[in-house]
């Protein structure tokens, strides 16, 4: 069975990766906050643990870069909710990560394959 | 009996004491609090509901944690030009603005006139000139800026800026109409400048704000 307690992961590492996971989780359609860091719970069975709050600041850059578009909702209970989807811009950066991702990934699993790691 | 909305209002007060945070900030931040409550709530049942909040709150971090990346985001390049160009534009009320005119050394208290304060009336006052009354108006878009052009989203922040930029440039009349060398003083130059410096930096706040629309618009849900 997979592990699922939280890996600690470098700061470094959250950074690099927090672009990609969250424009690949907004490909599969709009979503919110809370939602997305849900998906990325899920969809690393728990490995990976992002803090709540920083999340936010994360949705905020790639909305300042072009590469979202956040709109404000006003949900049947009276609250208001920011969704967020990718844009044109986005999609180019998502295929962009993608390919830098999946080298990094092939060389990594070539290099520990071949040291048995 | 825990009230779910005072304890938010409670964490949304420690939130807005630190700038970082625009009012957007906190509705987004708040949807997320509540949301993990009501999951916290779901998945244990029998936790109390001040237990379960606590534990949102908790998950969601503190404002000292979340400030840095805000203000990283959002850069505050901006604060520094519009609170130097409100400052002037307070000071200037003080300073002499024409040869003229009164000073605050001269200045009788009972009449209850500021040097600026004259310059204005005279301003309203001159010779029935558009550009004196229009110059003069220039004064309530300054003080407009001062309403939360924190929370201002990027349409607001773009038309402040352009406003005042329009208002510093509409102001400059005043040198083709008195003679600068001789009839102005430092009042009217502190006060004409403070336009031009505060809009430029609500333009450096528009730049770092989303694209236009995106951020102030409410669809129907």
């Amino acid at each position: 069975m997979e592990p699922t307690t939280p890996i600690p992961l470098s700061k470094e590492l959250v950074a690099a990766s927090s672009r990609p996971m969250v424009l690949s989780i907004l490909a599969g359609g709009e979503s919110y906050g809370y939602e997305i860091l849900q998906r990325v719970r899920l969809l690393s069975a728990g490995r990976i643990e992002w803090s709540d709050g920083m999340l936010y600041p994360v949705l905020k850059r790639l909305e300042k870069e072009g590469l979202v578009v956040g709109t404000w909702r006003t949900m049947e209970s009276g609250r208001r909710r920011r969704y967020y989807r990718l844009s044109a811009k986005g999609h180019k950066q998502l295929e962009a990560d993608r390919a830098g991702w999946a080298a990094v990934h092939g060389a990594l699993s070539l290099t520990w394959g071949g040291s048995g790691v | 009996m825990f009230d779910l909305d005072a304890a938010v209002a409670g964490w949304r007060a420690g939130f807005a004491r630190d700038r970082a945070f625009s009012r957007f900030d906190l509705d987004e931040l708040e949807d997320h609090l509540r949301a993990a409550y009501e999951v916290e709530l779901h998945l244990n049942p029998g936790l109390a509901p001040a237990a379960a909040f606590d534990q949102a709150r908790a998950v969601l971090g503190a404002p000292e944690e979340l400030s840095g990346e805000y203000t990283k985001v959002e850069g505050t390049g901006w604060r520094r030009p519009v609170t130097v160009g409100w400052v002037m534009f307070a000071v200037s009320w003080f300073l002499p603005v024409h040869r003229g005119g009164i000073t605050l050394a001269d200045l009788d208290w009972g009449e209850g006139l500021l040097p600026g304060v004259q310059a204005l009336l005279v301003a309203f006052d001159y010779g029935e000139s558009f550009f004196g009354v229009a110059s003069a108006l220039t004064n309530l878009l300054m003080v407009a800026t001062f309403w939360r052009i924190s929370d201002a989203g990027r349409p607001r922040a773009t038309l402040s800026a352009a406003f005042l930029i329009a208002a510093m440039a509409l102001n400059l009349w005043w040198l083709v109409e008195a003679d600068p060398a001789n009839d102005l003083l430092a009042g009217y130059y502190a006060w004409a400048a403070s336009f031009g410096v505060a809009g430029s930096g609500l333009l450096l706040r528009a730049r770092a704000l989303p694209d236009p629309g995106s951020r102030d618009l409410i669809a129907a849900g």
